[in-house]
């Protein structure tokens, strides 16, 4: 009787503590498990990377060799990338002659390849949106027609980003990895974006795409001309946005789309010089934006040939 | 746009996040100033009918309303480093701006392949110096043996029209005088004013190269890259990347199979 109730040296106490110890690893284990499953995909030195503006210019070159790098790891591919600033006295202003777009594509094709897209999804920054004549109804847009074009009774708009000079989608975002540039182009730093995707909600023109996995594209496909704000490969989990091909433009080269275009509906220049092509579409010929009413005054033009 | 107008855009544009946001020490004193008048008055009318809350909202507007000011008054950019790589546009330097004609143009291809691997061409007198031509003529397959893949379907036009019946190797303006058969944008722009204008101001026809003209030069497209002169209506074509988007419903691509990916 008295042995039944001798101790065994292990208190019910020590048990439920042991118990308790067990089960907080688990838990902190199990807890921790995203930071070392997202350790294989982000570097100490991307997390502590700051935001692009605040980089000074030997940081800057230091997380560009450091992107360089990854970029050979994880696609095997030398590439180089550039920070390109923009060109004083320029601001960027892009029109499209709706007479003459036949919506083949091309310019959504050549995106496609000049901005390193993912290559399943078919991403490109261009939506070319196929409209009955006579209608202006976005909503009834055909995006993913496969017939010969152009088709009889209908009419085609490519649809990009408007590079806004009042855009909505930079106010929303709540971390400022977003913002406008003195040549009117709004970028995206994907390092800082927490792929919140409230600019991609915020867009009228749903113009930002969002990168729901790795993007999958194959050595030999990468377009190693890039910059750290346009066409480098964006990680997972980010948002991604037409920039006007800055890595072109601002070195005053035509964007791929334009280049891709058959039939020379678009057209492309700085504002300020009045001596532009675009000037002269502006002064000459009857255009119109997207979406006036909103406010977010475009700097991409649409017209009809008279 | 004036500049003094891009300089003001520059600030609407230039915005100052609030993760940057250096707050000014001239705010600063500003706003102590004004929330101490405010704190003040606040236990001034603690007791009367005025509510304390419409005072904050007074400190609200003062704060704003230095803020305003304290940006109007012209703060130093310096919460953007921008370093301004290139300054061209305007000079007068520019690089020229040819027109791509395709190779062969204003030849006869024979059929036959040479060493080199190229196209054998001849020039059309070659043949023509021997044929009679008649003054008129609308049916470019009479020869029975040559050009029986032209069919000329452009309004109402003939064959010589645009070629000379003398001089083959040349194309004939209305006007009678010869043109050579890389200068076809003229021929063309006799008809097509509208188009060669729009053409001359960039706005037809495609292009390759630099839109900064100080920068690098520029090539475009000739009218028949992509107008057959004749058949100039365009062909269509079948388009190309179909997008395959995960919100739309078709049977592109593999990515719509994927289970992970089909979400709405």
């Amino acid at each position: 009787m008295e042995a039944e109730n001798k101790p065994t040296g292990i208190s019910r106490r020590t048990v439920v503590k042991g118990a308790a110890a067990t089960l907080g690893a688990a838990a902190f284990a199990r807890a921790m498990a995203p930071i070392m499953n997202w350790s294989e995909t982000t570097s100490l030195d991307e997390f502590v990377q700051k935001h692009y503006r605040e980089l000074n210019s030997q940081e800057m070159n230091d997380v560009l060799r450091r992107l360089e790098r990854e970029t050979k790891e994880n696609y095997g591919a030398d590439v180089t990338i550039n920070d390109i600033k923009p060109m004083q006295g320029v601001v960027f202003g892009y029109a499209l002659n709706l007479s003459i777009c036949i919506g083949c594509r091309k310019c959504a094709e050549a995106c496609h390849k000049e901005n390193n897209h993912d290559r399943p999804s078919h991403n490109a920054y261009i939506r070319v949106l196929e409209l009955d004549q006579g209608s202006m109804n976005l909503e009834n847009a055909n995006t993913t027609y496969t017939h010969p074009v152009p088709a009889p009774g209908k009419y085609y708009m490519p649809v990009q980003c408007q590079q806004c000079e009042n855009p909505p989608c930079v106010n929303v975002c709540p971390v400022e990895a977003t913002w406008q540039e003195a040549d009117g182009i709004t970028v995206v730093d994907y390092n800082w974006c927490i792929g919140c995707r409230y600019c991609e909600a915020a867009c009228p023109y749903h113009a930002r795409r969002f990168n729901w996995r790795k993007p999958e594209i194959s050595a030999t496909e990468i377009n190693p001309n890039q910059a750290y704000l346009s066409n480098r490969i964006r990680p997972q989990g980010v948002v991604e946005k037409c920039t006007f091909c800055l890595h072109r433009t601002r070195v005053g080269r035509l964007p791929a789309c334009l280049e891709a275009c058959p039939t020379g509906a678009r057209v492309f220049g700085n504002l300020l010089d009045p001596n532009s092509e675009i000037r002269w579409v502006l002064e000459n010929k009857r255009v119109f934006v997207l979406k006036e009413e909103l406010g977010t005054k475009p700097r991409f033009f649409y017209f009809f040939d008279v | 746009m004036s500049r003094t107008k891009l300089q003001k855009n520059k600030r609407i544009w230039g915005q100052q996040p609030i993760y940057f946001a250096q707050v000014r020490p001239a705010a600063i004193h500003f706003g102590t100033f004004f929330s101490m008048i405010a704190n003040y008055k606040a236990i001034l009318v603690k007791n009367s009918h005025f509510r304390p809350l419409k005072t904050i909202h007074l400190l609200n507007f003062f704060v704003i309303a230095v803020a305003i000011l304290d940006s109007a008054c012209g703060a130093p950019d310096d919460t953007i480093v921008r370093n301004v790589a290139v300054a061209s546009p305007g000079t007068t330097e520019l690089y020229p701006e040819t027109i791509f004609l395709p190779p062969g143009i204003g030849t006869y291809a024979t059929g036959k392949i040479l060493a080199d691997g190229t196209a054998e061409t001849i020039p059309c007198m070659t043949c023509h110096a021997t044929i009679p031509t008649a003054k008129t003529q609308t049916n470019p397959m009479d020869p029975k043996q040559f050009h029986q893949d032209i069919s000329l379907v452009h309004g109402n036009l003939e064959c010589l029209s645009c070629h000379d019946r003398e001089n083959r190797n040349a194309l004939r303006l209305a006007s009678g005088s010869l043109l050579e058969f890389r200068e076809t944008v003229q021929l063309c722009a006799q008809c097509h004013g509208l188009q060669y204008r729009d053409y001359t101001h960039g706005a037809h026809g495609g292009m390759n190269g630099y839109w900064d003209r100080s920068t690098g030069e520029r090539t475009k497209n000739g009218c028949i890259v992509c107008h057959s002169p004749h058949n100039p209506k365009i062909q269509p074509v079948v388009p190309v990347l179909v997008p395959n988007d995960r919100f739309l419903d078709h049977p592109m691509g593999e990515t719509t199979t994927d289970s992970t990916y089909n979400g709405h």
